[in-house]
Parts: structure tokens; sequence; C-alpha cells
């Protein structure tokens, strides 16, 4: 798991650096410049919110969805069997999306008239959410074949599968939250809502 | 001679669909007896009714690429001498090919759990095809069957690390 979200992090890294030099900026300089612009005034309260409405529950709930997986129920006894790998992934998606919608939410209201490309990234943003924890899909393909003999049969198949390739769902769950971040600070830098502050910081 | 040939088939063929009937037992289910299997285990041994009779058990059905049962096998290593010291045998059985998954040997996870895996009440073993079909008809995964010192079902479950509480109640009769 840990060897999944550290390959995650380098991909995406690597990527957006590569990205950011292309379009002749700083990947650090921009992402940090798009935090700051999402939690300083006036759009600090809603982001602050944000992080506390989502982010606190979303990063609970992975902590003990993650490794439920192998203590074989969604109960806070998983907990006990949380590995630092988890716990990574569990904080870059539970608290990587509300700052993803944050930006995006920013950058919505200070580019309206680019509101497409900022609803992309909102979408981006909520993807991983889809993607949360392997456990719940073996245990929907056991429910779903409850009614079908035939996916019973293959249910042990299907959860073999899944519990093989949990760590590269869960990678690619981490990947998708940190494009968001990416897609999101980019859509900013973009606009001119980004040169404003950074323009103002400069001075 | 032709005729005569048709007329014995038809209750010969009715014979052998009634012995398949009779030779796959009914499926597993709560409230009745358990299956009177004989089970193969591990090192070429094998596990009789007659060996079961008058003990307590828990039927456990894993894989071994299923992370819970292997927690679960981790889980009932700490609680194998309070199950001896109740005489409850945990029978803890592969399905057969494993439910389709990839996965070390069950000899590998026995091993993995060290010293508590020897315990005399802790049979591992493999299920057959027949077997695998009637305790676990769902193709559930980590599923487990309680069975009282009458040889009948009580209760059952899935992933015992997770539910160690239904199987303490088992043991001290609560």
């Amino acid at each position: 798991m840990l060897i999944a979200d550290l390959a995650a992090i380098v991909v995406v890294l690597l990527w957006a650096t590569f990205a950011a030099r292309r379009a002749g900026q700083s990947a650090g300089v921009l992402a940090a410049a798009a935090m700051k612009l999402a939690f300083t005034p006036p759009a600090v309260l809603r982001s602050a919110l944000l992080m506390l409405l989502i982010g606190v529950p979303l990063t609970a709930f992975y902590l003990v969805a993650l490794p439920a997986e192998r203590f074989g129920a969604l109960a806070w006894g998983a907990l006990q069997f949380l590995t630092p790998g988890d716990a990574i992934a569990a904080v870059l998606i539970g608290l990587g999306v509300p700052v993803s919608i944050a930006i995006n939410l920013t950058t919505r209201k200070a580019r309206a008239a680019q509101a497409t490309l900022t609803f992309g990234g909102v979408i981006a943003a909520l993807l991983p959410s889809s993607l949360c924890c392997t456990t719940l899909i073996p245990s929907a393909l056991a429910t779903l074949g409850a009614s079908a003999p035939v996916v019973m049969h293959l249910s042990g198949r299907f959860q073999g599968f899944f519990a093989q390739y949990a760590a590269a769902f869960i990678g690619v769950a981490v990947a998708a939250v940190l494009l968001s971040l990416w897609l999101a600070a980019s859509n900013l830098a973009a606009g001119c809502a980004l040169s404003l502050v950074t323009t103002k910081d400069d001075r | 001679m032709k005729r005569l040939l048709q007329l014995l088939a038809v209750p010969a063929l009715l014979a052998l669909v009634a012995q398949a009937a009779a030779a796959a037992p009914a499926p597993i289910a709560v409230g009745k007896p358990a299956p009177q299997f004989t089970y193969q285990l591990l090192g070429g041994r094998t596990l009789t009714p007659a060996q079961l009779h008058g003990h307590k058990y828990i039927l456990w059905v894993m894989g071994t690429w299923c992370p819970s049962c292997r927690t679960g096998s981790q889980i009932a290593a700490q609680h194998i001498t309070e199950l001896e010291r109740a005489h409850v045998a945990l029978v803890e059985m592969e399905a057969y090919e494993n439910l389709g998954g990839n996965g070390p040997t069950l000899a590998s996870v026995k091993r993995s759990i060290g010293k508590p895996a020897q315990a005399q009440n802790w049979y591992w073993g493999i299920l057959n095809q027949v077997q695998t079909a009637t305790i676990d008809p769902k193709s559930d995964m980590d599923i487990f069957y309680l069975v009282d010192a009458h040889g009948k079902v009580v209760s059952q479950g899935m992933a015992p690390g997770a539910h160690w509480g239904q199987i303490d109640a088992f043991i001290h009769d609560r």
C-alpha cells in the first residue's frame, strides 16, 4: 500500500512538474499560490467549512474503510489493522477532495466566464469517491449476487481479483485526487485570479 | 431386442438420477444438522464425523488470498487456548480451488501463524468440490458456522476475526 501511495504521488508530481514547465511556470509555486487563494479571505470560511464537513468525515471514513478489507468488517475495530500506507492514502483522499473542491469553487468565483473548465475540475475532484475502497466492491457484488446464482458463483473470484489488486486501486484513487488538485490549481493559474494574488504578494 | 434395451435404459437412467440426488447433500443451514463429511487435512490426515461427535466446533471456510481470512487466523491464534479449554474445535478449511482466487498455499498460511496453529483443536484442511458446494453454496468468502455438541448448526457469520464476540458467546453458552 505504501509503495502504491508513493508511486501515485511520484507519478502525479512528475506529470505536474512537466506540465508546469511547459507552461513556463513552477508547479510548487503554482500549487502554493492556489492554496493561499483558497484559504485566505474571502474564500477561507467556505474552504474551512468544506474541510470540516467533507474532509474530516471522509478522512475518518477512509481510516476505517481501508483496513476494513483486512479486518473483515466496516467497523471501528478495523483501525487496529491500519498501516502507514492506509493512513497516508486516507489523509490524501479524505483531505484532498475538499481542498480540490475549495480551489475549484474559488476559481469559479474568480473566473465565472470559464465555468465549464472549473466544473470539469469539480467532477475530477469528486471522481475518487467512486473508488472509495475495495471492500465495498466485493460487498456490492455479493449483494447483487444474492439474486443471481451465476454471479454468486463467481463472487469469490471477483473478491480474489480485488484483494490481489487492492493496493493498485487505492493508488489510482490517490493519483486521481492529486490530479484533481493539480487540475484545480492549473485552472486558477490559467486566469487572472492567481496573477492578481501573486502580483499583490510580490509587492 | 432394441425394445428391451429401451425398456431397461429408462429405469437405469432414473436410478442414476436418484442416486446423484441422494449423493448431493443438502446445503448447510442454521438449525439443521451439520454435514457429516470426512475432511481432508494438511499432512494427509483426515477429520471424521466421529472425531467431531460430541464436541462443539467452528466450521470456517476461507481462502488463502483473502486478507480478512488471514487476519481471522491471527485473531483465532490469540484465542486458541481458550477454545481448547472449552473443548471447542476450530475447523479451518480452504474452499475448493480457493474459490478461483490466487493465493499462497494453506500450509504457508498455517506456518505464518506459528506455534498456536499446531494446537490439537485447530484443524487445517482443504474442502473438495462437493463439500464446498454444501458448506459454501453461495461462494461467500470467510464464512463460518458454529456447530453445537449435538452436531446442529446453531449460528453462522462472516469474518470470525471481526466477529469474535459471536464466537465467544457460543463458547461460553451465552
